[in-house]
């Protein structure tokens, strides 16, 4: 089965120029279809910029990328069927859902880009997926908990029923326990659809429970992917790098 | 339950015995009143005004204010009282005209400028400075000067030139929102170009520009009245409180009322809309407290 | 209630706590954020665990007489070191945060102030509350507790604004703010809850060091069990606001009560690759 991504010295920067600082520089990354797979790192180490380039949000990148096996050219936009087969859940759920729609639009309104005949009832089916309640549909973003805001961010993700699910840092901005549920949702999916995950995160635990394989990164380098034994062997204990640049001037 | 102890806390108001929700602030209750009494004066003006704003009774010219004039009678021998009233609407109109020009147009342009950035952002931007720039009431005067005389095209003239405001408002906020995870979310979702401007980024500009549309209008009334004052808004014999006031002038210190009462009625308009925009932006802002 | 440290002199407990409440107003009546908790602190470091919206930072800010003026405070017993806090005027309060009571929390960006210097915000204690000494003084002890946090007191850290600080050495600047006037309690609110994991252990072996050092007593709030109970000694759990078990750190594992046993056994690792993670009744996401 072919790679769903396959990256090749790939640098990104923040901004136009070629002289913009790198905040990732000469990338190599493989991942194969229906795994779930680990990007870790500090804070600042680049791991949500080379998300973001994936996903399709950031443009100034240079090298070769191949999504499910299609070329894909930096500074051109994913469209069509590429733009539903990769989606993303975001790492803050109090900023990822539009504050003044209700959670029915937030899923409703993609549903109808799509050609969806029945968007609402397609939203509460894809709520319950998640393990909410349809009732939900009504209420506002600030009316929810930080978990069930992440489950929706994880509802609107699955809509287009894509191939491939980036995961910014899901669960740091939520509490251990709503955590828990979060990583089952996760688990739950793999088994049940095959999709294939590439999770980012500063956490080694969340890495160690959910990956079948993993990359460290820091400072921009992405070292070489781990099988299982190796990541885990790897993961040190509770620590991932050492003291952060700085603390000891 | 999605009251969280956080949330519940966060909220607890001021006083310990006050109702739970968010209370109105006072500004924005009077000033709501006071806008709501001008609209109902506009509309029931016929029935409530003694005599008809136009007829001239040159028997009974300046008049001080008596039982039977309220406010006394002007040059022509027309009721001043009367006048007032039905000035209300001429004002109501033009200010309305020139909101409802100005806070769509400019919302337009400065969402389109913050969400498209690069070189539409800069033209967009650079034409606002330039509107901006120009004196309001000169070019409203330079415009009515080529196109004639009167209310609407006065109006016209100066929604020409309020609507910068807003566009250099909303820009600023757009450029604020531009980079949220909401609006990169629906940009995955293939949710782009003006769905996305209109659909996400509109909601979240739409209260400043609310706001400051209803204090702009305090100011456009007294725009509104310097044009009439000139004699290029509402043409006579049309009651409009600026001309009134220009009328009064000549005669300002023997029969001060003929000044006075128009010139009252653009203070308290004026304020009426100034209390609403404080208390909207006080309300809607939800960092107040 | 059992003395968890051992008690080294006849002094009252540094901190006790009976029937703490607080409520909000709310329409016409009252509506209840913490009910009827109970504990003692006397030396070393207490955990008081819990969810968001468990009524922990509520009771860490009564603690402290900081919460808003629409709460009210009912307890049978509030005090520090036998002086009564209920009845204590806004002035008292004012000297008692200052001198005696401490506070860190949990995100720097948001709690030091942004338009203002490392050391002007680490000296503010010592200029409100220690009239008596000079620049020059001022000036040692502030780099003689930025030292004793880990940072290294040159000039381009003192003139820093926490803009341009990393998460772990912002967190260690609001750690030597709230040490500087030397308080005999810290109430630190989940103060590693906005760092990477790898730097979690760092701060908290920190707090716990320097703890042992001032003979300090520390209440550390968090949603992280499994990491606070490796450094303090006696472990508060909270649910819905109310204290639901208090317990040794070293009992969690065979901690009989069920939300307990779940916070104890949520934590992911390399060990449960593969499994469903405990948690609550999932019936419950209305």
């Amino acid at each position: 089965m072919s790679d769903i991504l396959s990256l090749r010295n790939v640098t990104i920067r923040h901004r136009a120029g070629a002289h913009a600082p790198q905040a990732v520089s000469g990338a190599d990354l493989r991942i194969a279809n229906g795994e779930i797979f680990g990007l870790l790192g500090p804070s600042g180490c680049g791991k949500s910029t080379l998300l973001r380039v994936v996903a399709g949000l950031n443009r100034f990148w240079s090298g070769e990328m191949r999504l499910l096996s299609q070329p894909v050219k930096p500074g051109s936009p994913l469209r069509g069927v590429l733009r539903q087969q990769v989606q993303m859940v975001f790492q803050d759920p109090y900023a990822s859902l539009h504050p003044r729609h209700t959670i029915g639009r937030a899923l409703a309104e993609p549903l109808r880009r799509l050609g969806e005949r029945h968007p609402v009832e397609q939203a509460a089916a894809a709520l319950s997926r998640v393990g909410l309640l349809p009732a939900l549909l009504e209420r506002y973003p600030h009316q929810l908990s930080g978990g069930q805001r992440q489950r929706v961010a994880i509802a609107r993700a699955l809509l287009t029923q894509p191939k491939l699910l980036l995961l910014d840092e899901p669960t740091s901005a939520l509490d251990k326990s709503v955590q828990a549920g979060i990583l089952n949702v996760l688990s739950r999916l793999r088994a049940e659809t095959g999709t294939t995950l590439l999770l980012v995160s500063h956490d080694a635990d969340v890495i160690g429970h959910l990956c079948d394989r993993a990359a460290w990164m820091n400072e921009g380098r992405l070292g070489p992917a781990l099988d299982r034994a190796a990541m885990v062997a790897a993961l040190p204990h509770r620590h991932v790098a050492g003291m952060e640049p700085g603390e000891k001037t | 339950m999605n009251d969280s102890i956080e949330t519940l806390a966060a909220t607890a108001p001021r006083r310990a015995d006050s109702s739970g929700g968010r209370r109105l602030p006072r500004s924005l209750l009077l000033g709501g009143g006071m806008a709501v009494l001008l609209l109902a004066l506009a509309l029931s003006a016929p029935w409530l005004a003694p005599y008809d704003p136009n007829l001239q009774q040159l028997g009974a010219r300046l008049l001080p204010p008596s039982a039977l004039y309220p406010f006394g009678t002007d040059g022509f021998g027309r009721d001043v009282f009367s006048r007032v009233l039905f000035g209300v609407r001429p004002t109501l109109l033009l200010v309305s005209i020139v909101v409802l020009l100005t806070m769509p147009f400019g919302l337009a342009v400065g969402i389109v400028a913050g969400m498209a950035g690069g070189w539409v952002e800069t033209l967009l931007m650079r034409a606002t400075d330039l509107v901006l720039a120009l004196p309001k009431l000169v070019l409203a005067l330079a415009l009515v000067a080529t196109l004639g005389p009167g209310g609407v095209k006065g109006a016209l003239a100066l929604a020409l030139t309020a609507w910068p405001v807003y566009a250099r408002q909303a820009r600023a906020e757009t450029r604020l929102l531009r980079n949220s995870d909401y609006l990169a979310a629906a940009r995955m979702l293939d949710i782009r170009g003006l769905r996305l401007c209109f659909g996400h980024v509109l909601p979240m500009c739409l209260p400043t520009a609310v706001v400051r549309a209803a204090l702009d209008l305090g100011g456009m009334i007294l725009a509104i009245a310097g044009l009439g004052f000139l004699g290029l808004g509402v043409q006579p014999p049309t009651a409009e409180w600026g001309a009134m006031v220009a009328d009064g002038s000549a005669v300002i210190f023997d029969q001060w009322w003929v000044a006075m009462a128009p010139g009252c009625a653009i203070l308290l308009a004026s304020l009426a809309f100034n209390l609403l925009g404080d208390g909207l932006r006080d309300w809607l802002d939800p960092r107040h407290e | 209630m059992n003395d968890f440290a051992p008690s080294e002199n006849r002094l009252p407990p540094l901190l006790e706590v009976q029937h703490l409440s607080v409520s909000v107003a709310r329409g016409a009546g009252w509506q209840p954020l913490v009910r009827d908790v109970g504990f003692r602190l006397d030396g070393g470091l207490s955990a008081l665990v819990g969810e968001s919206g468990s009524g922990k930072s509520m009771t860490a800010r009564a603690l402290l007489g900081l919460t808003s003026p629409g709460c009210r405070i009912d307890a049978a017993t509030l005090s520090l070191r036998g002086q009564e806090l209920r009845t204590a005027s806004p002035a008292q309060w004012a000297r008692l945060r200052g001198c005696h009571l401490g506070l860190v929390q949990q995100d720097p960006r948001y709690a030091l102030n942004p338009v203002r210097s490392v050391s002007w915000q680490v000296e503010e204690g010592l200029r409100l509350h220690q009239r008596g000494l000079g620049r020059a003084e001022r000036r040692e002890r502030v780099a003689a507790i930025l030292s004793a946090v880990g940072l290294d007191p040159v000039r381009r850290l003192l003139d820093a604004y926490p803009h341009e600080l990393s998460g772990g050495m912002g967190q260690r600047v609001m750690l030597a703010a709230s040490l500087i006037c030397e308080p005999e309690l810290l109430i630190a609110d989940e103060p590693t809850s906005a760092l990477d994991a790898s730097l979690r252990d760092q701060i908290l072996d920190l707090i716990a060091r320097l703890a042992a050092e001032r003979r300090m007593t520390v209440l550390v709030i968090s949603h992280d069990l499994p990491l606070v109970a490796r450094y303090c000694g006696q472990v508060l759990v909270m649910r819905n606001g109310e204290l639901l078990e208090t317990l040794p750190a070293d009992r969690l594992a065979e901690a009989t009560h069920p939300y307990t046993r779940m916070l104890w056994r949520c934590q992911p690792s390399a060990a449960t690759y593969g499994q469903m993670l405990p948690v609550m009744d999932e019936g419950e996401w209305q």
